[in-house]
């Protein structure tokens, strides 16, 4: 009798979430995304009721490996999922709109402007044949109104703010400059319309170590100027451990663990997010011994239930049912059925 | 067991690799680290033969590969192989996974590696006990490249360049491409073969960390400069080129 009653005190504490309760300027609710069925039925879930909610000026960082999800679920934000698939479930709250349900000229007006993106593929982000700096006046007029001569002051002092050579990159064509130019003037189109939040997928993953950390550090930077809210995709865990208040981790379609980041580095619970903390070679004074390898073959999802479970030493019989998010304290989160039972055994001994 | 002397080389006017010298002991893991265009791929290019140098010698047993010709240097060359980073481009879509592992064995008759001693003259066979020692079940044997993951087709290239039991294994970024979890198997892999064969690697890598891992001394090349050499257990030491500083501070968490 007496667990039960600890354990709904434990839950209710939960609530009272130590960061500042600011209401979340993105929530996405039990968001599902499916494949579209030859004839418009559902089939394969590639993203299972997903959760998360970023505040005012944080920067969450969604960590998997590929396949995991986090693009996509990032690309429903923006509405720009491939028409084979679509949101079989859940909502996008972003502010006091359900992206889902809004038209998609309205998603068009939002998109670039209150929501920016940057790419991993920067090469992408510019039109090839048209100047840098005609593009940057083209996507100011299309959101407002601004005179040309504005719009080109504009872009001059963002190309600056962004540490580029104004004038000349203004002028340039798109393959006149380095992958790591591409993506810093895709940063300052991104940040220039002061947007409340900017998706990153994997902003760094194509450029050398140190353009990335550069370009990293410029947006934290110019993140906090601005104070916009930033969802950073990596698969490399070492910029989100650097870089982000809060992070969540995928696997299979579905949040595993959740948290703030500091949290989840020191103390993972999941058995999935412990793996990927161990196995990777880390810089330290001690080599470490072997590398942690995840049992199982990668990629391997159980279609029903955790989509962990075959791959996880801790697997049992319930693990065939998905396993909800429980909450520790400072709002960090596991969805784990065994993480479950250590914890209520934890409560039941103390 | 390995001398590179004074490497020079251009390719028409840009000049790519200015007096680089470095050498190895038998096996060393060596890494070389550097960011695109440090010349660190030209160098492993350089080693396996894929290219010719312009100034300099590459010593490997006592023996400069720019001296040999013909049957000779195709003899010497069996000693070094060389894993790259994307396996679907280093084998070949037409070919059964067990034929491009037996490539080689298949190129050196002669050659015969300890461990393949009793099949010598069976290629499945053989092609099986590379596998296995990769990690790899046997079913894979009739496969086709596209039919495997992203990371068992680094472990078939692996297979293959272990097949001819070198001296030197020249990995250029095994692991780029491959996601954290299977990295770590690799990673582990190229380990496990090292203690068993007592190779050799000379192991190319942008990632400081994993280099930091796998290796007992670090290189440092920086537009076609050897910057910085040294004992990976002095990575962090006070007297690090400034430049080996940077990516140090790149690969931190903290």
């Amino acid at each position: 009798m007496s667990i039960a009653v600890d354990h709904t005190k434990q839950i209710s504490s939960t609530e009272e979430i130590s960061i500042p309760l600011s209401v979340p300027l993105l929530e996405i609710k039990d968001l599902s995304i499916s494949l579209k069925g030859s004839k418009g039925q559902q089939r394969g879930r590639l993203v299972n009721a997903v959760n998360l909610a970023i505040r005012p000026g944080e920067m969450l960082g969604l960590v998997g490996e590929s396949g995991s999800g986090k693009s996509l679920t990032a690309s429903a934000v923006l509405g720009l999922l491939h028409e084979s698939m679509d949101v079989s479930e859940g909502q996008i709250m972003f502010n006091d709109k359900d992206l889902i349900s809004i038209s998609k000229k309205e998603m068009r007006i939002l998109r670039g402007k209150e929501i920016t993106y940057i790419f991993q593929n920067y090469q992408g982000s510019f039109t090839p044949f048209i100047k840098i700096g005609k593009q940057f006046i083209e996507a100011l007029r299309s959101h407002g109104k601004i005179t040309r001569k504005d719009a080109e002051k504009k872009s001059l002092m963002w190309l600056e703010r962004v540490r580029l050579p104004a004038e000349r990159i203004f002028n340039s064509y798109p393959h006149e400059l380095s992958g790591g130019q591409l993506q810093r003037a895709s940063l300052a189109i991104a940040l220039m319309f002061k947007p409340s939040l900017i998706i990153a997928d994997e902003p760094t993953t194509a450029l050398d170590v140190l353009t990335g950390e550069k370009i990293l550090d410029l947006l934290v930077e110019l993140q906090k100027e601005l104070n916009c809210a930033v969802l950073l995709i990596s698969h490399d865990l070492k910029h989100v451990l650097k870089r982000t208040d809060s992070m969540a981790v995928m696997y299979g379609g579905q949040i595993v663990e959740k948290g703030p980041t500091k949290t989840l580095q020191t103390n993972p619970t999941h058995p999935y997010t412990k793996f990927l903390l161990q196995a990777r070679p880390v810089l330290s004074l001690e080599k470490p011994g072997k590398l942690a390898v995840i049992p199982g073959e990668p990629g391997l999802i159980a279609k029903q239930g955790c989509a962990f479970a075959l791959r996880c030493p801790k697997a049992f019989e319930k693990c065939g049912t998905v396993p909800e998010i429980r909450y520790q304290e400072n709002s960090h989160g596991t969805a784990c059925h065994a993480v479950d039972i250590e914890g209520d055994e934890k409560i039941a001994s103390s | 067991m390995l001398q590179v002397k004074q490497v020079s080389k251009s390719y028409q006017s840009n000049s790519v690799l200015t007096d680089v010298s470095f050498q190895m002991k038998q096996g060393e893991c060596l890494g070389l680290i550097g960011e695109s265009g440090s010349g660190k791929s030209t160098v492993a290019k350089l080693i396996v033969g894929l290219e010719q140098l312009d100034e300099g010698q590459i010593i490997l047993n006592g023996i400069d590969f720019q001296s040999l010709k013909g049957p000779k240097l195709r003899k010497a060359r069996r000693h070094v192989q060389i894993v790259f980073q994307d396996p679907m481009a280093s084998l070949n879509p037409k070919l059964r996974i067990w034929k491009s592992i037996v490539e080689p064995l298949e190129n050196y008759p002669e050659v015969v590696p300890v461990f393949l001693k009793d099949v010598r003259n069976d290629g499945r066979k053989m092609a099986g006990i590379l596998l296995e020692k990769v990690g790899l079940p046997i079913s894979l044997l009739d496969r086709y490249p596209h039919q495997l993951s992203g990371g068992q087709r680094q472990r078939v290239a692996i297979a293959r360049g272990i097949s001819l039991q070198p001296k030197l294994l020249v990995c250029d970024e095994p692991t780029s491409s491959l996601d954290v979890s299977i990295q770590a198997q690799i990673l582990n892999l190229l380990g496990d073969l090292k203690r068993e064969f007592g190779m050799s690697y000379l192991y190319i890598s942008h990632d400081m960390a994993t280099v930091q891992y796998m290796c007992e001394r670090i290189a440092v090349l920086k537009e076609g400069v050897l910057v910085d050499s040294f004992l990976s257990d002095d990575l962090f030491s006070e007297t690090r080129h400034c430049y080996t500083k940077l990516l140090v501070d790149a690969a931190l968490e903290n």
